[in-house]
This record gives C-alpha cells, structure tokens and sequence, in this order.
C-alpha cells in the first residue's frame, strides 16, 4: 500500500508539473501560430502566382500554334527509274542546235502523253439494264 | 484565434481554385473566339457539280436500280406463283420503284457522259455541239418520264410506261450514248494527231534545211521520216475507219430490237480502230526520235 500511495503522489506530480508547464508554451502559441499563417499565405501566394504564369504561358503556347500555318504534308514522289542518257559519241554539228533539242524535248513530252491516254472509258460503258419487263 | 486561420487558409484555397478556374474558362472562351474567326474567314465553298460528281451519281443510281431490280423479281415470281391481291400490290410497288430507277440509272448516265464530253473537248466543233443538244433532248425526256411514275395506278399503267422507256432508250439513247463515246475517244486521238503532225512538219523542215547546207548526210534521216510519215498516215486512215463504222449506228437506230448487238459491236469496232490509229501515232512519234538522234549523231 505505501508503494501504491507513492506511486499516486509520484503521478500528481507529474500531472501537476504538466499543468504547469502547459501554461508558458501556450503564450507563445498566437506568435508561432501568425508565423505559420504567414508562411501559409505566402506560399500560397506563390502557388497561386505559378498556376498563372502556367496558364498564361500554356494560353500563349495555343495561340501560338493557331496563328501559324498549317504547311501541307509533302508528298514524296513515287520512285521512277533514270532514265537512260544517250550518248553520242560522234557528235554532228546539229547535236547541240537549240531547235533540234527543243523539238526532242517536245517529243518526249509527247511520247509519254500518248501513253497516259485512255481509250477504254470503262467507267461510261453503256449500263447493262433489263429492258423487257413485263408479266 | 484557432478557429480564424482555418478559415483564411481555405479562403486563400478557394480563391486559388477559383481564380484557377476563371482563368481556364476564359482561356476556352478565347480559343473559342479564335475557332470561330476562323470559320468565318474560310468561305463557304459550293459545290460544284463536275464530271466526278455526275460519275458518282450515276454509280449510286446504277447501284440501287440493280438492288430495286432484285426484289422486283422476287415480287414478280411470287405474283405469278400466287396470284393473290397482296402480291400484286407488292409486284406493282417493287416495279415501279424498279422502273424510276431505271430511268434515273439512264438520266444520270447520260448527264456523266456530257460532262465527260465537256472535261475532254471544246466547244466549238458542230458535231460536238450536235452532241450536247442530243445528250440535253435525252435528259430531258427522262427527267419527265420519271414524274410519270408518279401518275401510274396500275401495274398495267407501269408496264405502258416501262415500254416508253424502253423504245426511247433502244431507238435514241443508246445510240447517241456510243457515239458520244466515240466522239470523245475520236477527240483524245484526234488532239495527239495534230500535235505529232506539228513534229513532223518542224522536223521535215530541219531536215531541208540540214540538206541545203550540206554539212551532213541526212539519207537515214529521211527514211525515218518517211516511215513516220507513212505511219501518220495508217493512223489518219484508221480514224476515217472507225468514223465509218460509228456513223452505220444511225442507220442502224430504227431496226429491229436484235440489231441492238449490232451497234454495240459497232462501237467496239470503231473504239479498236482508234486504238490502232494511237499505236501508229506512238510509232510516229518514235520515229520521228529516231530522225533527231540521227540528225545529231555526225556522218
């Protein structure tokens, strides 16, 4: 029994010395609490400072991209084989006479033009219909 | 003082998010105005109604006649089979629909087949023009004839209108249809002719000038222009052939039906001589290439 009263006293004490010690820290909290108010405001501040510059840089960013021209896609021509150099070996004077190569120019332009022309006309071949109804 | 902080810090929260927000939304606002400005500087293009455009008609209206042609068989037999009213009403429904598709299959063919001819050639020949008033006369009468669809009671009425249809397209259209056609491979034969006869005359005429001046042998040269010259003329021959041949269709327009082969036949006739008389023009024209590279190449 004496050992539980001691223990009882010892408890008070340090229920006592809590009590007591509670007092001074609690006249600092209103200071301590203002700091961090402060320090809150002024993060927040910075937070709200960086989300503008981020929607103001991203806004211009869209602009940007609208105001330009869209350039079309290049399309790649389809690969054709080189054609064929003629060399003369023995030149006559007329090899390098600017009608001549003009007129050779203009038949091989008119070469390939006589290939690419479509005599078939599949697509307007009279359409097949049935022209006998009847019952 | 606990309870006073809170409340700022959610305030400067929501102040945060809202302004946030605002910014968004007026960010999407200004995008929005931009699109639109966007839209309004971009005309409005019409559309234009071109031989492309006429050819997808004609495909789609060919493309439906031959579904609606399906179900007026299934219709018909089952009317021959049966007999009963519902049959008929649905024989008579699946022909008519048949029938004005058939006529719209021929109207829009025929309307491919000007623009075709418009694409191709110019107007200012006489028997090009003798063509658009003879495609135009065609569009028309089926133009109206497809209203009368609309007037027919009976099926008896369908099958008298069904019979129109069917003389004016044996009779005329099909008839100016292939000679339209030849007129418009005739005119693509006819352009490649005057341009490598062009090159003949230009290359005959260097070659009388090379022959006075006497600097070079031009014997070669000038039997290769011979053999183009020769081929020039196959070819021209082969287009007055083939003209022949399309002009027997008008003889043949107001035969009998089993004549309708015939013309058909001489269509294709008419189109392969033209595709000889290209060949002789490929033929030309490789030996008129022949006479430069001998004209260039010393004796």
């Amino acid at each position: 029994m004496p050992t539980e009263d001691k223990v009882n006293y010892q408890n008070f004490e340090t229920i006592s010395a809590k009590e007591t010690s509670v007092s001074p820290e609690s006249s600092l909290e209103p200071k301590k609490r203002g700091f961090k108010l402060k320090k809150k405001k002024l993060i927040l501040v910075i937070i709200l400072a960086v989300s503008f510059l981020i929607l103001i840089s991203v806004g211009l960013i869209i602009l940007n991209q609208q105001g330009r021209t869209i350039l079309p896609t290049q399309i790649s021509p389809t690969p054709t084989p080189t054609p064929i150099v003629e060399q003369i070996t023995n030149p006559s004077p007329y090899a390098t006479d600017s009608a001549v190569l003009q007129t050779e120019e203009e038949l091989k332009k008119l070469e390939s033009e006589l290939q690419e022309v479509d005599l078939k006309e599949t697509n307007l071949t009279p359409p097949v219909l049935d022209l006998d109804v009847n019952f | 003082m606990s309870i006073l902080p809170t409340i700022t810090t959610k305030r400067f929260l929501v102040l945060s998010l809202a302004s946030f927000l605002i910014g968004l939304i007026l960010l999407s606002g200004l995008q929005n105005v931009r699109a639109q400005e966007e839209d309004q500087a971009t005309p409005t293009e019409t559309p234009i109604f071109n031989f492309d455009k006429a050819l997808t008609d004609y495909e789609y209206s060919y493309n439906q006649y031959r579904q609606a042609h399906l179900q007026y068989e299934t219709a018909k037999k089952a009317y021959l089979k049966f007999g009963t009213l519902n049959s008929k009403n649905e024989a008579q429904e699946k022909t008519a629909l048949m029938l004005r598709l058939r006529d719209e299959t021929i109207r829009t063919y025929l309307t491919a087949l000007r623009l075709k001819l418009a694409d191709v050639t110019e107007i200012d020949d006489y028997n090009l023009n003798l063509f658009y008033l003879k495609l135009d006369d065609e569009v028309l009468w089926y133009q109206g004839h497809i209203n009368d669809f609309r007037s027919a009671g009976t099926l008896e009425d369908l099958l008298t209108l069904a019979k129109a249809s069917e003389e004016k397209y044996n009779s005329q259209s099909l008839s100016v249809a292939y000679q339209v056609l030849h007129g418009i491979i005739n005119y693509k034969v006819a352009q490649n002719t005057d341009q490598v006869e062009a090159q003949t005359k230009v290359i005959k005429t260097k070659l009388n000038q090379i022959k006075q001046a006497g600097d070079k042998d031009v014997t070669l040269a000038e039997r290769w222009l011979l053999e183009a010259e020769n081929r020039l003329a196959w070819s021209q021959e082969k287009q007055v052939q083939s003209q022949v041949e399309i002009d027997e269709i008008d003889q043949q327009r107001y035969g009998y039906s089993n004549k309708r082969d015939k013309r058909k036949t001489s269509f294709y006739q008419a189109r392969f001589l033209l595709e000889e008389a290209q060949q002789y023009l490929k033929e030309t024209n490789s030996y008129l290439l022949e006479v430069i590279r001998e004209i260039k190449n010393a004796d």
